[in-house]
């Protein structure tokens, strides 16, 4: 099973960064959970521009284009998951699909996400305004995509498939106004739930149907991170306009919740596949229950409950492979993500 | 020599794009472009007066481009350009001729930034064919012994230099060489990565000059092996007035020399490969063939059904029952 992971936010949001900072965390391994990838050249093509950033103290360069790389999710030596990471370049939301081949793919990978991990930077959330924010952060091409490829329910599909996970990372927390992260960023919350109050007014609209299924399809959580750790980088030019505010780092990186987002989209995937599994053993069990009503039919159709049996316990077998590996993934991130909707 | 331009770069409103691209490059063109040169980190290295220098061919065209850290900024990071020339592949010999000279004189000929005016509200556009003047160069290489070993070698090694003045000469001698029977294609001020990304693509090239490489020589095109060394030549010291790589391309001192005969350009069959066969000799999809099996076959009349005999299906029945046939 390959999960498709598709990271994507506005320009300058701190993309890069953030994976950078990710597959160097999960490269070595954090609580239990490891990252390998396909080859050793994927793995040295993400750290040469991490250790550029370490040591020559340097922003690695903005990114142009896209890229895709497949990796496979341990825990404790065993796997959980690979998963296909999609990275883009800022612009490609902001450009109409014909103009650019990055947006024509883009609005393609959303669709066939599993789960999406969105990229925004906090510092400009709390210190600009929030209708220049939204547009800084692209929050609303971000709405319009999500909600052309995977909102609409006859898009996306009335079934468990049709959801999609949405992680919300907070960049750049570490520089926030103290304010801002006061009461555990419960400022940033709420004014990035403002700034991304489309993603924000959809999943909670879904929450308060009453179907079984339907309000469980979009799990969405957010989280403040930082790539380079609290009083590390200082800002060295306030944002203004189209510009961004721009940092000079100060002292070594050191990551902070950077692996939470990824956890979460990824175990949360990994419990769809076992709510589909779920919903199997239970149709499975209703058809094993008509079937054996009475002796007659039984005797009859004893071959067929035979097989509908022994599928349900190789489904049933499955789905008990599948719960610790959730356990591991989920249960950490989890415990750290704060809800979209409140 | 008709040639179109090309400038790749952001602003601070617009993401990196394509401002101005060739009439005939499409996005998927402009994507292996910037996702390859995506792979290089330290763009500060690269500077306007000595950037990155890049020759191929890809879609409709071949390109001669530079890559270079433009000095302005986006939220701290340093913003690159990619900018330069590109030729219709029916004048890709007269371009492989010309490209010495143009190397050499890059500052003027490559820089497409300084005619778009104010970035911020330039509006990506198409751009116009124009006539480049054209001309050949003769590159001074102090000894040409490596271009005699390359001319033979060439199918199966690569030459490699480093990216140094030195290393550009090497470079710009073999591409002035009149012997090879194609054109060399070259990636001057890369790394691996850049290299595998342009591969995916499709795009090979012939003489590569790495970031990190100190030593010029040849490499194996299957293996990367080292199959060969060369001496960079050393550059006169007063021509390098900072350190290599930051010197000027001018320290080549290139002569300009004019085409010793025209050429006229050369009609190639359409990207693809061979020419279009005449629609009759077109091979047909398997729908195709189907259908036309179909429309050749002659449609018999369904007979008629006889109209229904309560005794006959009885009989028929009595038959079954009993197992006789009729």
């Amino acid at each position: 099973m390959t999960l498709k992971v598709t990271l994507f936010g506005g320009t300058g949001q701190g993309k890069t960064c953030y994976t950078l900072a990710l597959l160097y965390m999960m490269a070595t391994g954090i609580e239990g959970l490891r990252i390998e990838a396909q080859d050793a050249d994927t793995a040295t093509k993400y750290l040469n521009p991490w250790r550029d950033f370490v040591i020559g103290r340097k922003w690695p360069a903005p990114t142009m284009g896209r890229r895709e790389d497949v990796f496979t999710l341990y825990y404790e030596d065993q796997v959980i998951t690979e998963f296909r990471w999609v990275d883009y370049q800022g612009g490609a939301i902001n450009v109409p699909a014909d103009e650019s081949d990055e947006a024509a793919q883009l609005h393609a990978d959303i669709q066939e996400s599993n789960a999406v991990i969105i990229v925004a930077d906090a510092y400009t959330i709390a210190t600009r305004a929030a209708i220049e924010a939204e547009m800084l952060t692209s929050s609303t091409y971000i709405y319009n995509l999500l909600n052309n490829y995977k909102f609409k329910p006859n898009l996306a599909g009335e079934g468990i498939g049709g959801g999609i996970t949405i992680a919300l990372v907070l960049t750049k927390a570490d520089a926030l106004p103290e304010e801002y992260k006061a009461d555990n960023y419960d400022k940033l919350f709420q004014k990035t739930r403002q700034v991304f109050r489309g993603v924000v007014d959809f999943v909670e609209k879904e929450r308060r149907k009453t179907s079984s299924l339907r309000p469980w399809l979009y799990p969405s959580a957010m989280l403040p991170v930082s790539i380079v750790g609290d009083g590390r980088a200082q800002v060295t030019a306030e944002g203004e306009g189209y510009a961004l505010a721009s940092f000079e780092l100060v002292a070594a990186p050191e990551p902070v919740d950077v692996h939470y987002p990824f956890l979460y989209a990824i175990g949360n995937e990994l419990d769809r596949t076992a709510l589909t599994l779920e919903e199997r053993v239970d149709d499975l069990e209703k058809r094993l229950e008509k079937m054996s009503r009475n002796v007659l039919k039984r005797i009859l159709r004893g071959r067929s409950i035979r097989e509908l049996h022994a599928e349900r316990q190789q489904v049933a077998a499955r789905l008990r492979e599948l719960e610790p590996q959730i356990q591991a993934v989920a249960g950490v991130a989890n415990k750290k993500m704060r809800p979209l909707v409140p | 020599m008709q040639v179109e331009a090309f400038l790749f770069t952001r602003s601070q409103r617009r993401d990196f794009t394509a401002f101005v691209r060739p009439a005939g490059m499409s996005n998927r063109d402009v994507s292996v472009i910037a996702s390859a040169l995506n792979n290089v980190n330290d763009v500060e290295r690269l500077t306007r007066a000595f950037p990155a220098l890049y020759g191929f061919p890809l879609g409709e065209y071949v390109y001669l481009l530079r890559h270079y850290d433009s000095r302005r900024r986006h939220a701290g990071r340093a913003i690159s350009v990619v900018e330069g020339i590109a030729v219709r592949a029916t004048w890709a010999r007269h371009f492989a001729l010309a490209v010495p000279y143009l190397i050499a004189h890059q500052a003027e000929a490559l820089d497409i930034a300084s005619s778009v005016g104010d970035l911020e509200l330039f509006a990506p556009t198409l751009s116009a064919a124009y006539e480049l003047p054209e001309h050949a160069a003769e590159i001074a290489v102090p000894d040409t012994a490596y271009l005699d070993d390359f001319v033979a070698r060439r199918l199966e090694d690569r030459l490699i230099v480093p990216f140094t003045s030195g290393g550009l000469i090497l470079m710009t001698g073999a591409l002035a060489e009149r012997r090879f029977l194609s054109p060399l294609y070259f990636a001057f001020g890369t790394n691996r990565d850049v290299i595998a990304a342009f591969a995916d693509a499709g795009v090979s090239f012939d003489v590569i000059g790495f970031v990190n490489a100190e030593g010029a020589g040849f490499r194996s095109r299957e293996t990367g092996e080292k199959t060969g060394e060369i001496a960079v030549p050393v550059v006169e010291p007063e021509s390098e007035s900072a350190p290599q790589p930051a010197a000027d391309l001018t320290a080549m001192r290139p002569r300009a020399v004019p085409l010793r005969a025209p050429i006229p350009p050369r009609d190639l069959p359409p990207a693809g490969g061979a020419a279009d066969v005449p629609e009759s000799e077109r091979l047909l999809t398997m729908r195709e063939a189907r259908r036309q099996m179909r429309a050749l076959q002659p449609v018999e009349p369904e007979p008629p059904r006889p109209a229904f005999d309560p005794f006959a299906a009885l009989r028929r029945l009595l038959r079954l029952i009993v197992g006789r046939r009729e």
